[in-house]
């Protein structure tokens, strides 16, 4: 014998309907939808030796950045390109065609920590989508599993 | 020849095509997009942990990528190296949610050499199929990693003050996460994704296709992605290869419909899944016994499967306080003593209609849902409940409750005819398997951006490494009798 713990696994159920309900609706009369907006600038790269500096906010002057200034700097040019990026179509003399696609079409892992204390991990996609169950940890939290 | 037949045959014409030159296995490279300082870079010293010999937080980061990288290798096989971009940033968090990181396949193609014509595939599983590397001589689109086979990303600050707050990931090998996140297990998750563990090119919310120059998702002239033809829906009887959009939007949110058709799943299914842990009906009313699915709560004890757990009882409407909302009357307590108490859900808290079961002296309590679907996950907590509670469906529910007034007439004059349900596995229904054996597809309603469609259903047991939530009860197996991630992928044509 041993305990038996998931018929349905009602926990990963509530949570994932949360999630759902936290998403943008898809309008049902679109005939064509972008998977990105337009491509921006996609060029701008974090480099081991660029210098970075930043207007120190106490003093107004410039100074060189800290390092966990540097890497929010980092950060946020890299969301930004992932933001803009839109698919870019492909070609291959062999007659294949294809795509570079976006971060739109990954899988993102999130975790939501129960007030049992246990982790809950779920796979979703879309950066947006995550943002949203992320973003809406107060909301999202209480509707693990229906109480009542 | 079916449509089905006919499409199993092109994928298996084109693997053979593939196989003269894919039988080597796969190599995969792994290159870092972190800076100087960030990700695997970080040079904070750290102890050895978990198998796990770095001396750097970086070291172990990328340690346990070439772990994970090391078991799809073993695992695939390909004449192309695989190309695996990593970036460690600050991805969205709270205190107590976070984003762990993302993956998935960063390119895809179509009408290539081997492959199904007319059919996207990921980027990895194109070049294995094809023999040669799609992207070669095609200039980088300027971010430096844009001709890779798979993205990764993960959180930089997972752990710190407001991400998740000390509950970083866990870098050892050895599966001891304990209250961590254990990285080596999202990982493998997600590099599964990117090798092709998603319907990727269908958007599921619409059932429309991605067009193919791949930069929209079209209502007509979309081309499908290869899971279309291993996707049949049991409701609608046809693959998702032959369906309009509506239908595969219909498709996607078809609980339990959605059978994975591939003979390499549908063949380690047999051997991976077990049989349905369910509740045993007995009685002498006609037509009832059988087995019936439940769900568990979150307060009281788990049930024991099998295990004893009782003589049902229906404790009855109360328009005034809601059925088991207010302690039991007299007459109900009586009813209800030593039995397992079936109560309606609503007005009141799961908890509170199973305490005052218990103060009645019920043994156990069934929660009978209220709206249709299936059984609900019971949430609320009351550690003063000792008894088990568990929910079933409002039709099955329905059909115990008459069985419990019809079983009276059935019994003997000293001793009226009942309803009784135990613990006990359904051994002609596999968990997470349609009737025929086929491992289920996750198709939650409401849908599930992105965990919808792309994953196994939740109710496979034992658990699967691409069900969507990551378990904590995973091994790092990708095979039967323990898992059934690689017989998908290859009856994709790894």
């Amino acid at each position: 014998m041993f305990e038996f713990m998931k018929p349905l696994r009602a926990g990963a159920i509530g949570l994932g309907a949360a999630a759902f309900a936290l998403a943008a609706p898809i309008p049902a009369a679109a005939q064509s939808s972008p998977v990105a907006a337009p491509a921006a600038d996609v060029s701008e790269t974090p480099s081991a030796d660029a210098q970075i500096v930043v207007k120190d906010g106490d003093t107004g002057r410039l100074r060189h950045a800290t390092p966990e200034e540097a890497r929010a700097l980092h950060s946020g040019r890299a969301q930004a390109r992932r933001a803009a990026a839109a698919p870019e179509s492909r070609s291959h003399w062999s007659g294949a065609r294809g795509a570079r696609l976006t971060d739109d079409f990954m899988s993102f892992t999130v975790v939501v920590k129960r007030a049992d204390g246990k982790l809950v991990e779920l796979c979703v996609e879309g950066a947006e989508t995550t943002a949203k169950v992320v973003g809406s940890a107060a909301q999202y939290k209480p509707a693990t599993l229906p109480t009542e | 020849m079916t449509t089905i037949q006919r499409f199993l045959s092109s994928v298996g014409v084109a693997v053979l095509a593939g196989v003269a030159c894919a039988a080597q296995a796969a190599t995969i490279s792994i290159s870092s997009r972190d800076p100087a300082g960030v990700g695997f870079n970080d040079p904070t010293p750290v102890a050895p942990v978990g198998g796990n010999t770095g001396t750097t937080l970086g070291e172990q980061r990328f340690n346990v990528y070439r772990y994970v990288a090391n078991i799809w290798e073993a695992a695939i096989q390909s004449p192309v190296t695989i190309t695996v971009s990593a970036g460690w940033e600050a991805l969205a968090c709270t205190a107590t949610t976070a984003t762990l990181g993302s993956a998935g396949a960063w390119n895809a193609w179509h009408d290539f050499p081997g492959g199904v014509p007319g059919t996207w595939y990921a980027a990895a599983l194109a070049n294995k199929l094809s023999g040669m590397n799609l992207t070669d001589g095609i200039p980088d689109d300027g971010s430096g990693f844009g001709n890779v086979d798979i993205k990764t990303q993960f959180n930089v600050n997972l752990g710190n003050t407001g991400c998740l707050d000390g509950t970083p990931f866990y870098l050892g090998l050895d599966g001891n996460a304990g209250s961590k996140v254990n990285f080596a297990e999202t990982l493998l998750h997600e590099l599964g994704h990117g090798l092709g563990f998603s319907v990727l090119s269908v958007q599921t919310s619409t059932g429309f296709r991605l067009n193919p120059a791949g930069t929209n998702f079209v209502a007509s002239g979309g081309l499908p992605s290869i899971w279309e033809g291993f996707m049949f829906d049991n409701t609608a009887g046809k693959t998702w290869l032959v369906m309009t959009n509506a239908e595969r939007q219909a498709s996607a949110i078809n609980p339990l419909k959605l059978a994975w058709i591939g003979p390499q799943a549908v063949a380690g299914a047999a051997v991976t899944l077990s049989a349905t842990p369910s509740l045993r009906v007995e009685t002498p009313v006609p037509g009832v016994p059988g087995f019936y699915d439940y769900n568990t709560a979150s307060f009281g004890p788990l049930p024991t499967n099998p295990g004893a757990f009782g003589i049902l009882a229906v404790v009855p409407a109360d328009a005034v306080n809601g059925a088991g909302c207010a302690a039991f009357a007299p007459a109900v307590a009586d009813a209800v003593r030593g039995k397992i108490a079936m109560i309606d859900r609503g007005v009141c808290g799961f908890a509170v209609k199973a305490k005052n079961a218990q103060n009645a002296g019920a043994f156990g309590v069934i929660i009978v849902n209220n709206v249709a679907g299936s059984a609900p996950g019971l949430g609320g907590s009351d550690p003063t409940i000792v008894i088990p509670t568990v929910s079933v469906s409002q039709a099955q529910g329905a059909i115990l409750k008459q069985a419990v007034a019809d079983a009276v007439k059935y019994g003997t004059r000293s001793r009226a005819g009942a309803v009784v349900a135990n613990f006990a596995f359904d051994t002609t229904r596999k968990a997470g398997a349609d009737a025929l054996g086929r491992p289920l597809l996750y198709t939650p309603n409401p849908l599930i951006g992105g965990s919808s469609v792309s994953h196994w259903d939740v109710s496979a047991f034992p658990n699967l490494l691409m069900e969507p939530n990551i378990n904590s009860d995973l091994t790092t197996s990708l095979v039967p009798p323990l898992d059934l991630t690689l017989p998908l992928l290859k009856d994709l044509g790894w």
